[in-house]
């Protein structure tokens, strides 16, 4: 009984005795002062319209089919004139196995699941209402497919006279969807319809006339000019809606549900139709935001509107103002997890399960990055197609630096004194791939859904993180800068890196430009170390007009003098990136020292002189650099290694739990 | 039944059969799980000791705020996780083997004396712990064979409960369901593998083979299946307190070394050797269960 007290004692002292003594601080997220910076001269605060989508869709639930119909605006808002349309009809994706999207070879990522019912989308008239030659049907005239490729989403539709730069026209369209099985993105599972992708969308003209046109491919599929959708929904009286864009009408009409969704400003209009959704919502700031949810869910809506709560201002203040009134989660049922985490304007989709621990982050992290697409995609309208890194990568480091900022280092997760932080995460991940290919390529360039999950997402994440931990605020204000100077705008790699030099300068503008264009890599590794007693220079000496002779062993200092020792300690640098790092020098009294280096030459050499002998060097002891491709070399000692009591005791522990939990 | 002591053993009665007699083979049974413990971590310490032995931290570098040299050792510096995954699997498998001989040991302990009334010594005690692991292995082998096939058709009655449930009652409902199905699955594995503990005493006991055993067993099961379910349960259900109480004290201590690694080292070797001694009160109580009904 005494020795279980004395050993409860001990436990008490040693578990409730401060930490180590030094401080264990993950690289702060950014700060309110980080966020205060000024306004790009001219940040737009509407959307140019160039395509304006009035359509009207009824649903029928049971054999899952919707049929539209409806008028575009058009402007051809380039420098030329345009003799033809390129339309993308998406739904045909899932229309057969000679779709481009089914026929990309990338496996793995998302979307692997086999097609269970195929979908379609046929357009039955796409009429020109022209003052000078009148309504003209140009469907029959439309190029369906290409020579050679029988993928049918994107559709080349000439035009019976030139369209001139500026001039607008209008079209009547009607179309039939099937909507498939959710394989990925779109379609239904049971009664859950999530529909996107779902209407003849025109393509994306670029001001200097050439079409950002595409079919559909497997990870990724999003390029639109904005505009304004008007869009009326008829679904079954028992089914709620989620829309895009807020409701101005409303009505219940022979058994139908009908609901009317205005929405300036926006590239894309989605919706989703389910009998079985409970509603939450809520006002946050200026934002009606509704959480659509499987009944019994609860739980998982409410961790979501968390979310929502911290990241609605968050996002605000470092990318400038969330531009709509309303913003809709829905939270697809099981069977249809393929259509959570995505992205529509004023509409995202999230997933998870009521029984999902709440030390891991997961259900977070999918809301928090599906809402950044509102700015890193929504707003800030990138070609998703031909540079993904736009607004995947970059949104993924704003989810992170979110994340970090409300949740801490424990922000992926937090269990038994451990924590995983999500840019922790990007990093180890991103930089698994980093030789492979790549980072700034198109979607379809790359070699398979995984490269492009490591690359695209948490390579893209890790470069900026450690821009920002490396340069400071300087980063984040470049992020700002881009995020409010291209708000409504349609920007290129070109104009993140200009910000960059802008408020980081011109070194790391060209880590990022080689970091994302040229598989730029860095590896620092402590690659030599060593310390013994300072003596003094040996030999014979004149001095003084004496002659001294000096023996190898004589003490250059006094003993415990600030001399008594020296050393060296040697960093390189490996790799094609460069960054300034700090190198801490540890003493054998376990006092340190940091010494900074600019990174910029292939390796440096420090010198040592002090009081203590030197035990052991790290280089960048606070993880700044996570593009670092080897963090088990960042240091060296001078004694040999010593063993692993922490691992051990706690694996050997575990080990043993196991075998007496199968042990007979 | 009652089985020839040849062995200079006697058998003791009922209420004698206590696993407090035993507390040698108990102790043999921590240092066995010990042992065992120790060999299936030393490849992954080895590896952290490479990669993180020169660090001024040592491996105290694995609790930094976010894990990142963690994760990364995890997930890039484990080139070889292949052949230690297969390592740990034949030390698993080994020690399933083996470790029927700490059981059978126990057994022997709780329930027979030498002839001046002392708890059987190693010598006394090994021949008939070693005669009776052939029957503990037949008696393994069919449990996990059983257990394997409960679990399968629990998992699939789960799966269909929740697709026949969802369309209708809602994803919780459904959920709920097959977890209930599921642990339901879960209980009859367990009471499985309490009828092979009783199983494993009547071998003892009586020194009889596997089949003969399991009837035993099923006979005195089946007198009172919840009072004796129960007895495995309560002591079941009291080991994981002190788990619970290492793994929140393991998390207070994170990373540090020194001292409070040393005692948090000593707390996690006392959880073990408490939940073996648990481990042995059950057995005691299976024997005394079957031998109530011989």
């Amino acid at each position: 009984m005494h020795a279980a007290r004395v050993l409860a004692s001990l436990a008490a002292v040693a578990i409730l005795e401060p930490g180590d003594a030094r401080a264990q601080k993950e690289a702060e997220p950014a700060s309110a002062t980080d966020h205060a910076v000024a306004e790009p001269p001219t940040p737009r605060t509407r959307a140019d319209d160039v395509a304006d989508y009035k359509l009207t869709a009824k649903l029928d639930p049971v054999l899952h089919l919707v049929h539209g119909e409806g008028t575009i605006r058009w402007r051809n808002t380039s420098v030329t004139g345009v003799r033809e349309l390129w339309v993308h009809l998406y739904l045909n994706a899932f229309k057969n196995e000679l779709s481009t999207f089914m026929r990309e070879p990338v496996g793995q990522f998302r979307g692997t699941m086999p097609v269970r019912e195929w979908g379609t989308i046929d357009v039955q008239k796409l009429v020109l209402e022209d003052a000078a030659l009148g309504a003209i049907d140009l469907w029959p005239g439309a190029e369906r497919t290409r020579a050679g490729d029988d993928d049918e989403t994107d559709a080349r539709v000439p035009l019976p006279r030139e369209i001139a730069p500026g001039e607008s026209i209008e079209l009547e369209v009607a179309w039939d969807d099937k909507l498939p099985g959710v394989v990925e993105r779109t379609g239904f599972g049971g009664s859950f319809h999530m529909v996107a992708q779902w209407f003849p969308k025109i393509a994306r003209l670029e001001p200097d006339g050439r079409w950002a046109h595409f079919p559909m491919h497997r990870l990724a599929e999003f390029y639109a000019d904005f505009g304004t959708y008007d869009v009326t929904l008829d679904v079954p009286s028992a089914f709620s809606i989620g829309a895009t864009g807020p409701v101005v009408e409303a009505r219940l009409e022979a058994g139908r549900r009908i609901e009317r969704h205005v929405q300036a400003d926006v590239h894309d209009f989605a919706w989703t139709a389910y009998d079985r959704f409970d509603v939450r919502r809520e006002r946050i700031g200026d934002v009606d935001v509704t959480v659509l949810f499987p009944k019994g869910k609860s739980t998982d809506a409410e961790r979501e509107l968390g979310v929502i709560r911290f990241a609605l201002p968050h996002y605000q203040a470092l990318y400038g103002s969330y531009p709509y009134r309303v913003l809709t989660l829905v939270h697809p049922p099981d069977g249809a997890e393929e259509a959570g985490g995505m992205e529509y304007p004023t509409l995202i989709t999230t997933g998870g399960d009521w029984y999902w621990p709440p030390f891991s982050r997961l259900l977070e992290l999918v809301t928090i990055h599906e809402f950044g697409h509102q700015y890193f995609y929504g707003v800030i309208a990138t070609d998703e197609v031909s540079w993904p890194f736009l607004d995947e990568g970059i949104n993924s480091y704003a989810e992170a630096e979110a994340l970090g900022a409300w949740l801490g280092p424990g922000s992926a997760a937090s269990a038994f004194g451990f924590t995983l932080s999500d840019a922790a995460v990007q990093s180890v991940f991103g930089n698994s791939r980093e030789h492979d290919e790549p980072v700034a390529q198109p979607a379809f360039a790359f070699r398979s859904g995984d490269d492009y999950a490591r690359l695209v997402y948490e390579r893209t994440a890790a470069i900026v993180e450690t821009l920002r931990r490396v340069y400071g605020p300087g980063a984040t204000r470049a992020i700002n800068r881009y995020a409010r100077r291209h708000r409504f705008e349609h920007p290129v790699p070109e104009d993140l890196l200009v910000s960059f030099e802008a408020d980081v300068g011109a070194p790391a503008a060209a880590s990022l430009r080689a970091a994302l264009f040229d598989k730029g890599w860095v590896d620092y590794a402590v690659t030599g170390i060593a310390s013994k007693r300072a003596l003094a220079a040996a030999g014979i000496f004149d001095k003084d007009e004496r002659r001294e002779t000096v023996s190898p062993h004589d003490p250059a200092g006094s003993p415990g003098g600030t001399s008594a020792y020296e050393g060296w300690v040697l960093v390189t640098r490996r790799g094609t990136l460069s960054f300034p790092v700090d190198i801490e020098l540890t003493m054998e009294d376990d006092s340190t020292e940091r010494v900074h280096w600019d990174g910029a030459d292939d390796s440096v050499r420090i010198p040592y002189r002090g009081a203590v002998a030197l035990r052991a060097a790290v280089v960048d002891p606070d993880h700044n650099v996570l593009l670092d491709d080897d963090p088990t070399n960042n240091h060296a000692s001078i004694e040999s290694p010593r063993q692993a009591p922490r691992v051990a005791e706690r694996l050997a522990y575990w080990a043993e739990l196991w075998m007496q939990a199968l042990g007979p | 039944m009652t089985r020839p002591l040849s062995e200079g053993l006697r058998l003791l009665p009922n209420h004698a059969m206590r696993a407090r007699r035993c507390v040698a083979p108990v102790a043999a049974l921590w240092a066995w799980d010990a042992a065992l413990g120790a060999a299936l971590a030393w490849p992954f310490v080895s590896i952290v000791r490479a990669a993180y032995g020169a660090h001024p931290h040592a491996d105290g570098v694995l609790w930094d705020p976010g894990a990142l040299p963690l994760l990364d050792l995890l997930v890039r510096r484990l080139p070889a996780l292949g052949s230690l995954i297969a390592h740990s699997a034949v030390v698993t498998i080994f020690a399933l083997a083996l470790g029927l001989l700490p059981s059978a040991a126990i057994l022997v302990c709780v329930g027979f004396a030498t002839r001046d009334a002392k708890t059987p010594g190693l010598r006394r005690a090994l021949p008939l712990a070693v005669a009776a692991t052939g029957p503990f292995a037949l008696l393994l082998v069919i449990t996990l064979v059983l257990q394997g096939t409960i679990v399968a058709a629990a998992a699939t009655a789960a799966s269909l409960a929740n697709q026949g449930v969802s369309p209708k009652y809602g994803d919780i409902w459904a959920q709920t369901i097959a977890l209930v199905v599921l642990a339901a699955g879960l209980l009859a594995t367990a009471f499985a593998g309490v009828v092979e503990d009783v199983a494993r005493a009547s071998v003892v006991r009586f020194g009889v083979g596997a089949g003969a055993a399991l009837r035993a067993a099923l006979t005195t099961v089946r007198r009172a299946p919840l009072t004796l379910f129960w007895s495995w349960a309560w002591r079941a259900l009291s080991s994981l307190v002190p788990v619970a109480f290492g793994a929140l004290l393991a998390g207070r201590v994170g990373g540090r070394g020194g001292t409070a690694l040393v005692v948090l080292g000593v707390i996690h070797q006392l959880v073990i050797a408490v939940r073996a001694a648990l481990r042995a009160s059950w057995l005691a109580r299976a024997m005394r269960a079957v031998d109530a009904g011989s």
